[in-house]
C-alpha cells in the first residue's frame, strides 16, 4: 500500500479512537492562534485541516516517497521545520501545548503499571495496538501538559506506522527537534522524547512478537526487591529469556553436530 | 614538606568581607594556626584532642571574620557572588538564576583554581611513589583529609574515609558493618523524608540478612514524627538512618536527641549530612553519631567525592568493601590481609584532584565562616519560605518556619492543578530560573503526600534575596500562563 493510498483510507477512516480534546485544553486553544499548513497524513487529524493535509499528501508524497519508512522520515523533518521556525522558547511551548490539546482522551482502564513509561519526571502512560492493516496505533496521556505535547508530536510522526518503521527510528533522529532545553543528544532521564520512543519500541516489539506467535514479556519495571524475594521482569527479564533461549539453540544444535560427528567417525573407524 | 595552601585572604570577595568587617570595626582576622584550634567555627564543647600523624601535619592558614552586627553593604550574596563564574551567564538572553543547590552548588575561583593547579604542578599518584611529585600529591591528598576532619570536629583524621560521594559512603556502611552486624529479625529505623540513597542500600542488605526496615511518618507539622521514632526503638534496632536536614521538606531534626535514645538500646545511628554540612556548622562529638555521610559537590566541592566519618573503633571492626590496591597490607596467592582504615575502605587509586578541591572548598567555607553563612540563609529560608506561600494554590511541603522551627533554604512545593515540570520548563525557557522539578529522590515521601512530584527551589550562600524576588515574579507569571 503506498503512503497516497494509505492518506486516503485514513481520512475515509479515520482513527476511531480519536475524539476532541476535553474542555480542561480549551482555555490553551484559546490562548494558542497558530494554523498547522500540513499535520502528517497518518496521525489523528483536527477536523478543518484534514483538507489541507490530504491535499498536501497527495502532491508531495505519492511522487517523492519510496516506503512507509519515509513517510515517517517526511512527518518528522517537517515537524522539525515547524519548530525551527519558531525562535522564540516560549512559542516552541505554546506550540507544543497546542499539539496537548489534540490528544484525545486517554482511557482509565489503560492506565495501568505496564502502560506507564517509565524514566520521565511527570507521569506517562502509552497504550498500543495494532489495526486492521497491521499498522501501529498509538494513544498517550500525562499529568504534565508540555509532556502530553511531546507525546502528541511523537504520535503524529509513528501513528499508522507499520512497527518494522517505528522499531527503525532512533532516537538521535528527534535531535533536531530542539523544542525546549538546550539543543542536541540530551541522555537526562528527563527526555521525554527517548523515553517514550523506547516505550513505543518495546511495544512494537512486543506486537511483532505476539503475531508470531511468540509469548509476550511485561515491560516494567526492570528489576524488583521485595520482601518475598528479588525477580527479574521487563527488559531484564527480555534479556535473560533471550539468552537462555539462545544458549538453549545454541546448545542443542551443538550437541546435534557432535552426536553426527560421532556417529559418522565410529563407522569410518569400523569401515 | 610544603603543603598547597591556598589563603582565603587572597580572595577578592573574602577581602571585600573583610575590608566591610574593618569599616565595621569588627575585624578579628586570625591568619596562623596554632595547634590548640585550627578551625575557629568549631566550638570548643566536646573538643578531644586529636591525633595527628607527624607526615602530615597541616599549616592550613584560615581567616575568621567576627559576625558583622549591621552592614551598611550588600549582602552576603552580593558580596560573594563574583567568586562564581558560572552564575554570571545567561540562559535563553536572561540572567541565569540558579536555584538547584540541594542538587549541586557552584563551584568558585578559588576551588577551579585548586583543581587547575594540582594538575599543573603536582599531578602523581598517591601513597606509592617516593619521588617529589608523588610526596607533594600525597600531602596535598591528605591534608584535605585532615580538613574534612577539622571541619566536622572528628577526632582523628582517620575517621574520615574518602568516597565517591554520599551514596557509596552509604552502600559502603551497609555492606561492610551492615553485612557483618544484621541478622535475621533485626530493624534498621529510618524515616519515610529519606533520599533514595539511605533507603535503597539498606533494603538490598536487609533481604540478604533477614532484616526489616521500618519508617517514620510525619506529624501534621510535616517534620519527621520523632515521638513515633523514640517509641519505635527497641532491642531489635541495630540502625537508625535519619538525614539531618531534609532535602524536600527543610526540616532539621534534633540528631543529638535521637543519637541519644538510639545508644539506649544498642542502635547504631548513620546521619545523612549532605544538606547540613554546607550549610551550618556539624560537629560530629557533640552529635555523637556513628556515621556520618556527605558530598563534596553539594559545597562548593568538585563532583566524584564525598565522604564517610566513622567512629574509629566502628571503622576498625568492618570489614573491606572493595577489593584492590592501597587497601591491602599483604596479598598472597589464596589469601590476603588489609590495611587499617581508612585506607582499607579506599581501593585503588583515589580521585586525588577532587580530595584536593574539596579541601580547597573547606577552606573556602571556613574563611568565609559557615555560622555566618547559616545566619544568612536562615534569612534567605524565611524570606523565601513566606513569599512562596504568599502566592494563592501554592502548597510548600514541610514545617513553617518559627523561633523554634528553623527551615533549610530550600522550598519544594506544587501549584494546583499545575505539573511542577511545566512550572520548572517556563521558568527556565522564560525567565532563566533554575528549579529542580520531580520526586527529589524522596518517592517514598510524596508518595506520602499523595503527589507524584513537586517543584523545589533551594537556596546557598551565593544567592540573594533579589534573586527570591525575581523568581517569585516569574513564578506568578509561569501560574498566570497556564491558567489563562
Amino acid at each position: 500500500m503506498n503512503c497516497f493510498t494509505l492518506a486516503t483510507e485514513l481520512i475515509l477512516n479515520p482513527n476511531p479512537n480519536h475524539k476532541h480534546a476535553p474542555s480542561r485544553s480549551r482555555r490553551l486553544r484559546r490562548r494558542c492562534s497558530y494554523h498547522f499548513v500540513l499535520r502528517c497524513s497518518a496521525a489523528p487529524l483536527v477536523s478543518g485541516s484534514a483538507a489541507i493535509a490530504v491535499a498536501a499528501i497527495a502532491t508531495v508524497t505519492e511522487s517523492d516517497l519510496e516506503s512507509a519508512a519515509d513517510a515517517c522520515n517526511l512527518r518528522l523533518r517537517r515537524l522539525s521545520d515547524e519548530f525551527k521556525s519558531l525562535p522564540e522558547p516560549i512559542d516552541r511551548v505554546k506550540r507544543l501545548l497546542f499539539y496537548a490539546d489534540d490528544l484525545p482522551p486517554f482511557p482509565d482502564a489503560d492506565r495501568i503499571p505496564s502502560n506507564r513509561v517509565t524514566g520521565c519526571t511527570a507521569q506517562v502512560w502509552l497504550s498500543a495496538r495494532l489495526d486492521a492493516l497491521g499498522r501501529m496505533r498509538f494513544a498517550a496521556d500525562s499529568d504534565s501538559e508540555i509532556t502530553r505535547g511531546f507525546c502528541a508530536c511523537l504520535i503524529s510522526v509513528v501513528d499508522g506506522a507499520r512497527p518494522e518503521d517505528v522499531l527503525a527510528m532512533h532516537a538521535e533522529d528527534l535531535a533536531d527537534l530542539n523544542v525546549v532545553g538546550v539543543a542536541g543528544r540530551t541522555h537526562s532521564r528527563v527526555n521525554t522524547w527517548h523515553n517514550v520512543l523506547i516505550s513505543m519500541q518495546r511495544s512494537a516489539r512486543a506486537l511483532i512478537a505476539e503475531g508470531e506467535g511468540k509469548p509476550m514479556v511485561d515491560s516494567f519495571p526492570s528489576l524488583v526487591i521485595g520482601g518475598d524475594g528479588i525477580r527479574a521482569n521487563g527488559r531484564y527479564a527480555d534479556a535473560q529469556v533471550q539468552l537462555a533461549s539462545g544458549v538453549i539453540v545454541l546448545a542443542f544444535q551443538v550437541s546435534t553436530v557432535l552426536c553426527f560427528l560421532y556417529v559418522w567417525w565410529s563407522e569410518f573407524l569400523q569401515n | 614538606m610544603a603543603a598547597l595552601c591556598y589563603l582565603p585572604s587572597c580572595h577578592r570577595s573574602v577581602s571585600k568581607l573583610l575590608s566591610n568587617s574593618k569599616s565595621q570595626g569588627h575585624l578579628h582576622p586570625n591568619l596562623s594556626v596554632s595547634n590548640s584550634n585550627p578551625n575557629p567555627n568549631i566550638s570548643g564543647v566536646g573538643l578531644q584532642t586529636r591525633r595527628r600523624s607527624s607526615s602530615f601535619s597541616i599549616k592550613a592558614s584560615t581567616t575568621a571574620f567576627a559576625p558583622l552586627e549591621h552592614s551598611e553593604s550588600t549582602s552576603l550574596g552580593e558580596i560573594i557572588r563574583s567568586d562564581f563564574p558560572i552564575l554570571r551567564q545567561k540562559v535563553n538572553g536572561r540572567d541565569l538564576v540558579y536555584l538547584d543547590n540541594a542538587a549541586t552548588s557552584q563551584k568558585p575561583n578559588y576551588v577551579l583554581k585548586a583543581l587547575k593547579d594540582y594538575y599543573e604542578s603536582s599531578n602523581s599518584n598517591v601513597h606509592r611513589g617516593v619521588h617529589y611529585l608523588s610526596q607533594k600529591a600525597t600531602t596535598a591528598y591528605e591534608n584535605a583529609r585532615e580538613k574534612i576532619a577539622d571541619f566536622i570536629n572528628a577526632s582523628d583524621h582517620t575517621e574520615i574515609v574518602f568516597t565517591r560521594n554520599a551514596t557509596e559512603a552509604i552502600n559502603l556502611v551497609a555492606n561492610s558493618w551492615g553485612d557483618l552486624n544484621l541478622g535475621f529479625g533485626d530493624e534498621i529505623l529510618l524515616t519515610v523524608a529519606e533520599h533514595h540513597s539511605a533507603i535503597v542500600p539498606w533494603q538490598m542488605v536487609a533481604k540478604k540478612k533477614g532484616a526489616s526496615l521500618k519508617y517514620i511518618g510525619l506529624t501534621a507539622g510535616e517534620v519527621p514524627d520523632i515521638e513515633q521514632l523514640k517509641k519505635a526503638l527497641s532491642k531489635k534496632t541495630k540502625l537508625v538512618v535519619t538525614h539531618h536536614v531534609s532535602n524536600t521538606l527543610g526540616s532539621v531534626l534534633p540528631i543529638e536527641d535521637i543519637v541519644i535514645w538510639s545508644h539506649e538500646v544498642g542502635a547504631r545511628v548513620l546521619l545523612d549530612a549532605c544538606q547540613s554540612v554546607p550549610h551550618m556548622m556539624v560537629d560530629v562529638q557533640k552529635l555523637n553519631v556513628d556515621f556520618l555521610v556527605a558530598s563534596s559537590h553539594k559545597m562548593c566541592g568538585p563532583t566524584g567525592i564525598g565522604f564517610l566519618y566513622g567512629k574509629s573503633n566502628l571503622l576498625s571492626s568492618m570489614p573491606p568493601f572493595l577489593g584492590g590496591g592501597e587497601m591491602i597490607s599483604d596479598v598472597f596467592q589464596d589469601y590476603s590481609t588489609y590495611a587499617e582504615p581508612p585506607s582499607r575502605f579506599e581501593a585503588g587509586t583515589p580521585a586525588i584532584a577532587e580530595a584536593i578541591g574539596l579541601g580547597a572548598a573547606i577552606e573556602y567555607l571556613s574563611g568565609i565562616g559557615m555560622q555566618r553563612i547559616h545566619d544568612y540563609e536562615r534569612e534567605l529560608a524565611d524570606y523565601l519560605y513566606y513569599s512562596l506561600t504568599s502566592i494563592p494554590n501554592v502548597r510548600v511541603y514541610g514545617p513553617a518556619p518559627s523561633e523554634i522551627i528553623h527551615r533549610a533554604a530550600l522550598c519544594s512545593f506544587n501549584v494546583e492543578n499545575i505539573h511542577p515540570t511545566d512550572i520548572a520548563t517556563i521558568l527556565n525557557e522564560e525567565y532563566g530560573v533554575a528549579i529542580r522539578s520531580g520526586h527529589h529522590c524522596a518517592q517514598p515521601l510524596h508518595r506520602y503526600f499523595g503527589v507524584n512530584a513537586s517543584a523545589r527551589a533551594s537556596l546557598y550562600f551565593y544567592n540573594t534575596k533579589e534573586e527570591v524576588d525575581h523568581f517569585i515574579e516569574a513564578l506568578r507569571e509561569t501560574i498566570k500562563f497556564f491558567s489563562i
